[in-house]
């Protein structure tokens, strides 16, 4: 296998147009014409955060550690099944979609198997260093809430929230990304919002003193 | 409006696809419905700590290098799909040999024809059963022409097997070279 030098791909990837920034669909059309590891290795560059990110929220509170083993299966089934990958297409949702499927694959194997709760290694609960800013304990205690939180959505519901608020995607992105028709990606993400609106309503503001008229949360 | 298209619309809101008209109804709403006002509040507020909680996290453990290194070590490791064109190819022409003798051996035109039982099914029975009715023919023309009959029975099914199951390899192997190629001129080989 050759070496990867990730520049050079950045390089030649798009002969025409932006040479120095090639675009996702023109590297990915490129891994899937020639198998080009160099340009591969720009897109596991550019994605592996994403990727890992997403990985984590979907796994849930205790298993962050599979993120990187996850991301790690993505980019290689990515890499094996690049064949599949239509030109014209968006790259993105192609690579969320084998994302979404492991991570659902991982979670269906994970209930199938029985709970065993290992107390010598579970986490200690959370406790404040004296040094850190009060500001930032808090945050870090939201965060775990509102990862708890997720964690206790459906499934599906969960699949299509992370992809929309951490991993931005549209509503045709998600649609590609799970397989799934816009409406019901719609119908899902408005129940995983108006199910965490419920459960951590306790966490939310309810003056934030804007109209709709007062811009984008986006 | 009732609540419930309310709720709509706000999810609508916060993913930015409000048209103007929309907007102005959802506003309308909110200034004279105090629980949508509150439920869109804290939509707004789930919004803003969701964004908190994308950006918190710790870093990816190894660096992108070795990450990326992994990534290629697995890929190259990563077991062929398929066997080799060559494999594939023995396998049929095997598989196909093996059809070929079995059928050499089962069918009833290596037997000589004086010991076949006339089969219905068999074309070749219905040859022998002809043979009796060309009984009438003249001594020596009735055995030319049986001659050639058994000549025929033998040899006509196991050249037909033989060329059939030829012919089926063939093609098979063309269709998966020809499928090969479609394959690596849409990627298959490595740069």
């Amino acid at each position: 296998m050759p070496e990867f030098g990730i520049r050079e791909a950045e390089k030649t990837a798009d002969r025409g147009g932006a040479r120095e920034h090639p675009s996702d669909e023109s590297l990915a059309i490129s891994v899937r014409d020639t198998g080009s590891t160099s340009a591969f290795g720009v897109l596991v560059t550019r994605y592996r955060a994403r990727i890992t990110g997403l990985a984590r929220k979907m796994m849930g509170t205790g298993h962050a550690d599979e993120a990187d083993d996850i991301a790690q299966e993505v980019f290689v089934a990515a890499y094996v099944h690049r064949a599949s990958f239509r030109p014209g297409a968006p790259f993105k949702p192609w690579l969320y979609r084998i994302a979404v499927n492991r991570c659902l694959d991982r979670l269906k194997s994970r209930a199938r198997q029985p709970h065993i709760t290992d107390w010598e290694n579970a986490p200690e609960p959370i406790t404040r260093d004296e040094q850190e800013p009060l500001s930032n304990y808090l945050a870090g205690e939201l965060d775990s809430v509102l990862q708890r939180a997720v964690d206790a959505l459906p499934v599906n519901h969960r699949a299509v929230f992370v992809l929309r608020h951490i991993d931005e995607l549209s509503y045709e992105e998600i649609a590609e990304a799970t397989n799934q028709p816009i409406g019901t990606v719609k119908t899902n993400l408005f129940r995983a919002r108006a199910e965490l609106r419920r459960g951590l309503s306790g966490y939310l503001s309810t003056d934030d003193g804007m109209n709709v008229q007062g811009g984008s949360p986006q | 409006m009732n609540c419930n298209e309310s709720d709509t619309l706000m999810q609508r809101s916060l993913d930015d696809v409000l048209t103007k008209t929309e907007r102005t109804d959802l506003d309308l709403h909110l200034q004279s419905c105090a629980a949508c006002s509150r439920a869109f509040a804290e939509y707004r507020s789930l919004t803003r700590l969701v964004r908190g909680w994308r950006l918190s996290g710790p870093e990816p453990s190894a660096n992108s290098q070795a990450f990326l290194a992994s990534v290629m070590n697995a890929i190259e490791h990563t077991p062929a799909r398929q066997p080799s064109i060559a494999v594939q190819c023995l396998g049929v022409g095997a598989f196909v040999v093996i059809v070929v003798l079995a059928i050499g051996y089962l069918t009833p035109a290596v037997q000589p024809v004086s010991s076949m039982v006339a089969v219905p099914l068999h074309p070749m029975g219905m040859v022998d059963s002809a043979i009796s009715t060309l009984m009438t023919i003249p001594r020596d023309e009735t055995q030319s022409i049986q001659s050639w009959i058994s000549e025929t029975q033998t040899g006509l099914p196991l050249n037909l097997a033989a060329w059939t199951a030829v012919a089926i390899n063939g093609m098979l192997i063309i269709a998966r070279i020809l499928s090969r190629r479609r394959k690596a001129m849409a990627g298959g080989s490595h740069a």
